[in-house]
């Protein structure tokens, strides 16, 4: 069995050692035991049923609440060959839905998005084939105490009730004790193997700097990308500033190109390449980018904003030394990004006035694109809307929203609060998701005491801008020897 | 900047007669009766579905932008005109090679295909076939798939006659150097990434709407140039389906085969159970698409041909002002005089 665990490692993935825990996990999962894997994002979760859908006879059904991460993943697969896969989400045609339903044998790896469970031809389907394992993705969204609820995944529970049903891998970044609960009730568990990684990302050194001006913030950025090496990633809060960064910064004589997404898709397809391929040093983005970046050697990680939660920011900066290495992850702040952040997190989150215009204008026969076109609802509100009106009454909408903003308010509290207490970075971070630091890494974070020279390189001789050339060399880079 | 200077060259030959959302709905390429007609009478033919999904809001704010730098003015009637100013812009506006009647958005698709041939043609060549498709869109895909399927895309001997293929139509004298730089930094391949707007827009010191501009009209030349030898093997399977074959509506083609199989009008309302206005906006199409199409029947006693020179001497191309003139007439009839009266080519004259 162990062999022919590498040899599909070696294979299908061209890795001849597995990561910390990876192994540990996928020899439960093929001893058909329900799984609880707690890692740290980006540290190789997709291995984890990948490896043993190989291994085993029939599909693997993947739930996955975050759209974008479930298209990285198939693209993931698809770039390594694998032809049997497909994602099953809302953005299908209805044709193309039909087509696939049609030929669902023929698929190793289905991923699924939650609200596609409660399609009741989806699910009869899904009953008809074999099944050899089913995966919750992002496990921690079932439950309402994780920080990203999403009801539609307590559907999942209903279906796994059958006696003869496959074992199932719970994933997820969450350790804490009610989430755990949660997984394990929700997901009908029978005794679960727990697989826990420390969710210490030790290689990664925190580092906070407090600014009295956003001008200073800037200088600062500026002084620290001429300083130390990349590749980095610069995150900040808008399209606008994105671009502006960009702009200035390579005025200033660095190789970095905007992303968000506000740009055409192919545009950010051409960063990405650039990026992977070191034609640019740098990436400034908006949180739009990382998923589906899969670059190992990311030195640094900047941010210009305290981000919206705790999570958000460990996953941001996760992105930071995926080859092992000493990455910087370095926070600027004036004191009162708080307010900023706090008006972009629930700036476009509805309230009690939004609630009521819905509901009114429903009763009047109004359609959702008509509230939107006339200005009285942003496509968001209509969105969220949308989906809980359905559901709830308006009073219950109402009290809901209202406690669901005080959350987002609440996470951002929690986040400014690790960035300028006097306590360890690290510590706080792993504690926020339910567990504690064994030990601490030397320059561990500014506040524990950090020397920034020993973590990254001092920046080298800059190199040329991106030069264009004349067709004929272009066509022949394309074509060698054509 | 270029995007400015057609707004100013539609809103000047429209000289009055339509209001500021016309230039809109025709650079969205808006299937309607009246955009439709809008495009052969006033000779729009190049600007027509240049850019199919821009939207109001980014529209709306060139025309502000416009009206705060004094290039044009919007009276209270939403009605727009150029100023003096306006006027020496216009002048700056460069003979641009642009069709975009005749591929109406569909450049688009055909640039995506021949990206993702690129792409998969210089990795297979790298002997290197992992790559993250640089069209993500499903059909433009299955496109491609189907297509290299179809021929023997492993093979260097294919490869090469590509590259040949696009060396040659590279050397058209109608293309510039600006706009094989463009399309040759739009593409990418194996170890080679492509180049986004904002970087080609710094290195060329070219705003990025005009340098779109440039590549929609890179595209129109290049398949002008594809259609018409059919020794560029390759690139003409790779342009199937991208020019308009029948420049008119869905709708309008049904009704047009109707015609054509000798139904009258008003069978042909029956038939289709459509509205009276509806077919006439069909008619209208089939009159300005159709060299041949004779608007006789709907003259009858009278010399159409001389009531259409007559109706051009009125040198305006606004119903009302006409019906003034021709009271008996009806507005459809007034249409296809105003439609086969138009201008047949668009002068460059300003």
């Amino acid at each position: 069995m162990t062999k022919n665990l590498y040899k599909v490692l070696n294979d299908k993935f061209g890795f001849s050692s597995f990561r910390k825990g990876q192994k540990e996990i996928i020899e439960s999962i093929l001893n058909e035991e329900d799984v609880v894997a707690i890692m740290p994002t980006g540290m190789g979760k997709s291995l984890c049923y990948q490896i043993p859908g190989y291994l085993m006879p029939h599909t693997v059904i993947i739930i996955s609440p975050l759209l974008s991460l479930m298209q990285d993943q198939v693209e993931q697969l698809k770039k390594r060959g694998e032809k049997r896969v497909v994602a099953f989400n809302s953005f299908l045609t209805p044709l193309e839905k039909q087509q696939f339903l049609q030929r669902i044998e023929s698929y190793k790896f289905i991923f699924l998005s939650p609200e596609m469970l409660m399609q009741d031809l989806v699910k009869a389907k899904l009953q008809s084939i074999p099944i050899s394992l089913i995966v919750a993705d992002e496990a921690h969204c079932i439950s309402q105490w994780g920080y990203d609820f999403r009801p539609d995944y307590l559907r999942l529970g209903e279906w796994l009730h059958e006696p003869t049903r496959p074992p199932i891998l719970a994933l997820t970044a969450t350790a804490t004790q009610q989430v755990m609960n949660d997984i394990t009730l929700h997901l009908n568990m029978v005794n679960p193997t727990y697989h826990m990684q420390s969710l210490d990302r030790p290689n990664i050194r925190y580092s906070t700097v407090e600014v009295d001006s956003s001008h200073h913030k800037f200088e600062s950025i500026l002084k620290q990308i001429e300083s130390y090496s990349g590749p980095g990633i610069l995150y900040t809060q808008s399209r606008k500033k994105a671009d502006e960064y960009a702009l200035k910064l390579s005025a200033a004589g660095i190789r970095i190109a905007s992303y968000h997404a506000g740009m055409d898709q192919v545009d950010r397809m051409f960063v990405q390449q650039q990026f992977l391929q070191n034609e640019i040093e740098w990436v400034c983005a908006t949180n739009a980018f990382g998923m589906g970046v899969h670059k190992d050697d990311v030195r640094q990680v900047i941010h210009d904003h305290f981000p919206s939660s705790v999570a958000n920011y460990a996953q941001e900066v996760g992105r930071a030394g995926r080859d092992g290495t000493d990455a910087l992850a370095t926070l600027f702040y004036t004191i009162d990004d708080e307010h900023r952040t706090i008006f972009v997190a629930t700036n476009d989150f509805p309230e009690e006035i939004h609630v009521k215009i819905f509901n009114e204008n429903k009763y009047n026969g109004m359609s959702a694109n008509q509230l939107v076109s006339q200005g009285l609802l942003s496509e968001n509100h209509v969105r969220i809307l949308d989906y809980w009106s359905a559901r709830k009454t308006e009073e219950d909408t109402i009290s809901m929203l209202q406690q669901l903003r005080q959350e987002k308010v609440q996470q951002i509290h929690r986040m400014k609060e690790i960035i300028t207490n006097s306590l360890c970075i690290r510590h706080q971070i792993v504690q926020t998701f339910g567990q504690q630091l064994a030990d601490k890494p030397q320059n561990c974070c500014s506040k524990c005491g950090l020397n920034t020279d020993e973590i990254v390189h001092s920046s080298q001789e800059r190199s040329q801008q991106i030069l264009l050339s004349p067709w004929q060399n272009r066509l022949s880079l394309l074509f060698p020897r054509g | 900047m270029l995007f400015q200077q057609i707004i100013l060259h539609m809103v000047h030959r429209l000289n009055g007669e339509r209001t500021i959302s016309a230039p809109f709905h025709l650079l969205r390429g808006k299937r309607s009766g009246q955009t439709i007609q809008d495009v052969k009478s006033f000779g729009f033919t190049k600007y027509f579905s240049l850019f199919p999904k821009l939207s109001k809001e980014s529209y709306d704010q060139t025309i502000q932008l416009m009206i705060q730098s004094g290039l044009l003015i919007v009276n209270e009637d939403s009605i727009p005109h150029t100023t003096k100013l306006g006027q020496l812009e216009l002048r700056q506006l460069p003979k641009l090679k642009l069709n975009g009647w005749l591929y109406r958005g569909n450049e688009r698709l055909f640039f995506q295909r021949l990206s993702l041939v690129t792409q998969t043609l210089s990795h297979v060549q790298a002997k290197s076939m992992a790559f993250t498709p640089v069209q993500k869109d499903d059909k433009i895909q299955q496109w491609v798939r189907q297509f290299l399927r179809s021929v023997p895309y492993q093979s260097t001997t294919f490869i090469q006659q590509f590259y040949q293929e696009l060396s040659t139509v590279f050397q058209s004298p109608n293309l510039s150097d600006q706009h094989l730089t463009i399309l040759c930094h739009r593409l990418s391949g194996f170890e080679v990434s492509g180049i986004t707007w904002q970087q080609l827009s710094h290195a060329l010191k070219t705003d990025e709407l005009d340098l779109q501009i440039r590549f929609y009209e890179c595209l129109h030349i290049l398949l002008d140039e594809i259609l018409s030898n059919p020794q560029l093997v390759i690139l003409c399977k790779i342009s199937e389906g991208i020019k308009t074959t029948t420049p008119l509506t869905d709708s309008a083609k049904k009704t047009s085969e109707l015609h054509q199989q000798g139904y009258s009008f008003e069978q042909i309302v029956t038939m289709r159970q459509l509205k009276t206005s509806t077919i006439e906006d069909h008619f209208v199409e089939m009159a300005m698409n159709n060299p041949s199409f004779s608007i006789k029947v709907f003259f009858p006693n009278v010399d159409s041909n001389m009531l259409i020179q007559q109706v051009r001497n009125q040198q305006t191309k606004k119903l009302r002002t006409l019906k003034n003139a021709y009271p008996t007439y009806s507005y459809f009839q007034l249409r296809l005089l105003l439609v086969m009266g138009g201008d047949s080519n668009d002068k460059e004259s300003l």
